[in-house]
């Protein structure tokens, strides 16, 4: 009876190891799935190329304003206000560059993209230029920074772009005041070979 | 405290050194085939995919594309040219087909896909329901940065159902 007991306890004992073992093969696997917690920042400024695997991403352009226009045309209005980012991605390793998920950082605040005009996807040798939109909240925009990622449904160690929009504390008023009443034209996707 | 009899002690370490063969191989395996490879094909010889075999007969470049139907030819990006492949498949078996996807290769594993419909060509496009046994001709266009023009090595012919290396044509020597 005891050497019974004793051998139930014992199957007991390796079911729960054998549990704790899925458990911790399930957790590995979310955390894998989940890039969002873990990935290498790597910063740069307006106007400077930032390496990347596979190539360089560039930052050429930042324009406010409250209302967006397509070939002339009114296409949206925000109470807040819009802030586009040409960027311009450069494939100068063997490669394709896709860069698909943009967020725009102010401190804590988060803003995800509020269009992605065309993908961010150049082949081996060429650079594609678009311009990458936000709705933002006026009142914090201080030290904006874009970030940029690949889009990758299982992700390992992720490399992300941050890169700072030149809007400070110190001249932010400016920037309000520059999308008070103005119009954003949103350019189209140019490509070109890397020169 | 009762110690765990040996044989049991054995068999866990038996599976456990199973599971972790299975994962190197299957680790080894994704890394090997994770990066496609390549067998580079003779010049001009023909390489056999999914029941055709497909040959290259010429690969030229072009600054600009004429359109077939008259209108403005279609120029490429700035600092790019077009690369302009004609090729030839003999479908043998009518129970596969090829599903046309063609990259060009260049240095360093460089890829480029098909430019989609620059213009109208008078030449066909790659189909997959191709006659059996009759010899066809097809052109696919690409665009490249015109420092890799004299480095494109050929198409590769891509197969996702096959894990064998990806046979790339290459044009007959001049």
């Amino acid at each position: 009876m005891t050497r019974a007991r004793s051998k139930l306890a014992r199957s007991e004992l390796m079911g729960v190891l054998a549990v704790i073992a899925l458990i911790g093969l399930s957790a590995i696997g979310l955390r894998l799935s989940e890039p969002d917690e873990k990935f290498q920042v790597i910063t740069g400024d307006f106007g400077e190329p930032v390496k990347i695997n596979n190539g360089e991403v560039s930052v050429t352009q930042v324009r406010v304003g409250s209302f967006l226009r397509e070939d002339d045309l009114l296409t949206d209005r925000t109470a807040g206000m819009f802030v586009a980012v040409t960027v311009t991605a450069a494939t100068t390793g063997p490669e394709q560059l896709k860069l698909g998920s943009a967020r725009l950082l102010s401190g804590q605040v988060h803003y995800d993209t509020y269009q992605i005009a065309g993908g961010m996807n150049a082949s081996p040798g060429f650079q594609v230029s678009a311009d990458t939109l936000f709705e933002v909240d006026p009142a914090q925009i201080d030290d904006l920074a874009l970030e940029l990622w690949p889009d990758e449904v299982i992700s390992g160690y992720q490399q992300r772009v941050r890169i700072k929009l030149g809007v400070t504390a110190a001249n932010a008023e400016q920037w309000r005041a520059a999308a008070r009443d103005h119009g954003i034209e949103i350019s189209r996707v140019t490509t070109r070979a890397i020169p | 405290m009762k110690l765990l009899p040996l044989p049991r002690i054995l068999f866990a370490v038996a599976a456990l050194a199973a599971v972790l063969i299975y994962l190197i191989w299957w680790a080894t395996y994704a890394a090997i085939h994770f990066n496609e490879r390549y067998t580079i094909r003779p010049p001009g010889a023909a390489a056999e995919v999914q029941g055709a075999s497909i040959r290259l007969l010429s690969l030229v470049r072009a600054g600009e594309l004429g359109d077939a139907k008259g209108g403005s030819p279609a120029l490429p990006e700035p600092g790019a040219v077009w690369v302009v492949a004609e090729l030839e498949t003999v479908r043998q078996d009518p129970g596969k087909e090829f599903y046309c996807e063609l990259v060009l290769l260049g240095p360093q594993e460089r890829k480029w896909t098909e430019a989609v419909d620059p213009v109208t060509r008078s030449a066909p496009h790659c189909e997959t329901d191709n006659p059996v046994g009759q010899p066809v001709r097809f052109e696919s266009v690409f665009m490249v940065p015109a420092r890799y023009t004299d480095q494109l090595i050929g198409i590769a012919l891509n197969d996702a159902s096959s894990a064998a290396r990806t046979p790339v044509v290459t044009p007959p020597q001049q």
